[in-house]
């Protein structure tokens, strides 16, 4: 079965159109009332038209909000994702002419702000209101937190003069909420400050280890208003109150880094999240094929090394055992040497831009405190031209490899659908797959975001990553069931406006790949994103259930809590917040629904949820082969570090 | 030393029989699941792997027991050229872990054999 695009219908006035009788009583059908559509308010275009108007010390002066948002417009913030709560701060970003952003819910608004960062590498924020706004934000700060993205966290709007008061609402102890889960917070008190941690704030999220950062906002200083700027602490540009110096290695350092490289028969070097953030991956490409180095990259975010390329181990999973020399640059979190698909023997050496975490986790011969940038650098230019054949003839024969498991899996999976009539997750992913890689659509342009359970383990693996932020592991080390469709509506938000390595692909729709249990978290989205015109594909991989149900094998009483209603109607959801929605049970259906769903996010920008019907005995691999197989680390697929 | 899923594993060298053996690789195994595993040591001293992971049958013989589910793994250095034994045998032990258990059909044996969270694997 497969339903219509039904969007139209709610776009225009209907009587009593058959998906309009869903959403109305069934008393009220016989008086046949009309049913009014779905519509953008004309407030939406006229209000993002406005000219933005930075504050200024004349006349009235300068709230400390508008004092906050000059500094934010200065620091080149690139979006605020928020729902309304913290007025005073949001609308003078807003009105400062930083890209600004409502949603549904705060939790969901930080998953998009992470997203629009994890694909540039930009400085995003998110705000709500003090207390209830801000706690429902906590998992989605931590998750940031557990990327390292450089995302500032804003909430407030009550008084300091009600503080331990119980006066009325909303008030919160925020920075001890955050604890664990940011790089650095403060709660201004005083007004005058407000330029000066302003400041603070900036030189956490631009320099060093990125992390999220969270200023609390009481009224006070929000809303006291400045005339003179002499009134203000420590009120200099920001080229005095930071520095874009980085720690470089010394020219010894990398020689002996090369010296170690060179002797190497199987180099790999790993490149981290550092690598895509501190935009080195023309530096990293030269360096690879100057010496003929493997590469595999890792962190929330791949593509900063193409997939596609030879020297690319990323599907190489059985060549990653035969390196004999481990090269991570810019590897933020770092994994245990029984985490990553590297021999014991493998030498290491690790450059990374604080001492501190050098030697964590993993024994190194070679440290390099420095800038990933820096460090490819003189890695590009002065590393001697070298041919490995055999490891390159390695590279790809493992990657065959590989493809081959893939695509044993998929027949699998084609069996299985085929005898359930219900859709394999194997089948789905490489449905996906073929769409945005094998047909007509250049396998470079669309950005893709993953998550959930049985979901990402079949879906990773399937997803490509051929030029930087192209894709993004929405469960990244945090391992949050949820985010993902906000954080990739965030990250579409960022390829509609081109930004960073979204440019050369500005206004393409995007794909996210998520679940049943995902989905609930963040599905009102939906309406941000046909609101702002943001084109998602949201396909849902609908199994009944939270995929760990196993667990509750041999437990009485306790299945029924891992269990949904059968046959939910993700789609039929979706159309009610003014997306399409595609139902589909076959392959033959998914196929068709994924290149319908395209085609009008490209044309017209206008989102589509498919529900792809699935069982939840999938899960199991003793009744469906090939079942639960962790995704190899580093490489495609991989969430965890 | 603690090693992989936080176990700690006993390695017995005997010089007289110019061997190493790790009597306990995996508890609890399945007939099924060792037949496999022998598979996979076999494989790791086949033709079809790259040289400088091939375990040299020339220089080692490998055999393995299931007893009371316990695997155990058996080394012996025909040349006595112990460190090549050892550093192929921990190697192999390594992709018993990393290869082998995770090819997707040993997901709830590792669960309940080594009492992991699902969500911690
Ligand atoms: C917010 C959150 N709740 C619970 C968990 C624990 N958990 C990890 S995976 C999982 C099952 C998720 O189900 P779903 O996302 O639908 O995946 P699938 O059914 O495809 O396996 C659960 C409950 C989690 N990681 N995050
Ligand atoms: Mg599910």
């Amino acid at each position: 079965m497969s339903i219509k695009p039904s969007r139209r219908n709610f776009l225009r006035p209907v009587a009593a159109g058959a998906a309009a009788a869903a959403f109305l009583p069934q008393a009220k059908l016989s008086a046949a009332p009309p049913i009014l559509s779905i519509t953008i308010p004309k407030d939406l275009p006229t209000s993002l038209g406005e000219n933005p108007k930075v504050g200024t010390f004349e006349g009235r002066g300068m709230t400390g909000a508008e004092i906050f948002a000059k500094l934010c417009k200065d620091e080149d913030l690139a979006a605020l994702f928020c729902c309304p709560g913290n007025y005073t701060v949001i609308n003078a970003i807003a009105a400062a002419g930083v890209p600004a952003y409502g949603g549904r819910s705060e939790g969901s608004m930080c998953a998009a702000a992470d997203g629009f960062s994890r694909v540039t590498g930009e400085v995003t924020a998110c705000s709500g209101t003090e207390g209830p706004g801000f706690t429902n934000m906590i998992m989605n700060i931590a998750a940031a937190n557990a990327a390292r993205t450089p995302l500032l966290v804003l909430a407030s709007n009550m008084e300091l003069a009600g503080d331990d008061r119980e006066k009325f609402i909303q008030t919160g102890y925020q920075q001890p909420t955050t604890t664990g889960m940011k790089k650095y917070g403060k709660r201004m008190i005083d007004a005058s400050r407000v330029w000066e941690y302003g400041a603070y704030a900036f030189r956490n999220l631009k320099t060093g280890i990125p992390g999220p950062v969270h200023l609390d906002f009481p009224t006070e200083v929000a809303r006291t208003r400045f005339t003179d700027s002499a009134k203000l602490t420590d009120y200099y540009t920001k080229d005095k109150y930071r520095t874009e110096s980085r720690a470089q290695p010394t020219r010894k350092e990398v020689e002996q880094a090369m010296d170690m490289i060179n002797k190497a028969e199987r180099p790999i070097i790993v490149a981290g999240q550092g690598v895509f953030q501190r935009k080195a991956w023309d530096q990293l490409k030269v360096a690879a094929e100057k010496n003929e180095i493997a590469v595999v990259t890792s962190g929330p975010t791949s593509g900063h090394f193409p997939d596609d390329h030879r020297l690319s181990a990323s599907l190489a999973h059985d060549a990653l055992m035969s390196a004999d020399l481990v090269v991570f640059i810019g590897q933020y979190a770092m994994p245990g040497r029984t985490e990553y698909h590297f021999s014991p023997d493998a030498k290491t050496i690790r450059v990374h831009p604080v001492a501190e975490d050098i030697g964590r986790n993993w024994p190194i011969e070679l440290g390099i405190v420095g800038d990933e940038k820096g460090f490819l650098d003189i890695l590009a230019s002065e590393i001697p031209r070298k041919k490995r054949d055999a490891w390159v003839a390695e590279l790809a024969a493992s990657k065959a490899k590989t493809e081959k498991r893939d695509l044993d899996h998929y027949e699998l999976g084609l069996k299985h659908s085929a005898a359930t009539n219900r859709i394999h997750p194997a089948v789905m992913a490489k449905e996906v797959h073929d769409l945005l890689y094998k047909g007509d659509i250049d396998p470079k342009q669309t950005v893709t975001g993953v998550g959930g359970w049985t979901t990402g383990i079949f879906t990773g693996r399937w997803l490509r990553a051929n030029r930087p932020g192209q894709s993004v592991a929405c469960v990244y080390q945090y391992g949050a069931i949820g985010p993902d469709m906000a954080m990739m509506i965030g990250a579409s938000a960022a390829v509609q406006r081109g930004i960073g390595p979204q440019a050369p692909y500005k206004g393409a729709p995007t794909l996210v790949v998520t679940s049943d249990a995902g989905i609930a978290y963040s599905m009102f989205e939906l309406d941000t994103a046909a609101k702002y015109k943001i084109p998602i594909i949201a396909v849902v991989y609908n199994n009944n259930s939270w995929g760990m149900f196993p667990a509750a094998n041999g437990s009485p009483r306790s299945l029924h809590m891992y269990l949904f209603q059968e046959n939910l109607r993700y789609d039929k959801m979706a159309e009610g917040l003014g997306a399409r929605g595609e139902y589909v049970q076959t392959p033959e259906e998914l196929r068709a629904a994924l290149k319908r769903s395209y085609q009008i996010a490209a044309k017209e920008n206008i989102s589509t949820l498919i529900n792809v019907q699935a069982l939840k005995e999938f899960t199991d691999g003793s009744k469906f082969a090939p079942g639960i197989a962790l995704p190899v680390e580093p490489g495609a697929g991989a969430f965890a570090h | 030393m603690q090693w992989h899923k936080n176990r700690f594993y006993d390695l017995v060298f005997d010089a007289a029989k110019h061997s190493l053996r790790f009597p306990v690789v995996l508890p609890k195994v399945p007939r099924p699941m060792y037949e496999a595993f022998k598979e996979f040591v076999a494989g790791r001293q086949s033709e079809e792997v790259v040289a400088h992971r091939r375990i040299d049958p020339s220089k080692v013989r490998i055999s393995c027991s299931l007893k009371n589910g316990n695997i155990s793994l058996l080394f012996i250095a025909k040349d006595r050229d112990y460190e090549y034994a050892t550093q192929k045998l921990i190697n192999l032990m390594h992709e018993v872990f990393l290869v082998f258990l995770q090819d997707g059909l040993y997901y709830e044996y590792m669960i309940e054999t080594f009492n992991l969270d699902r969500d911690q694997i």
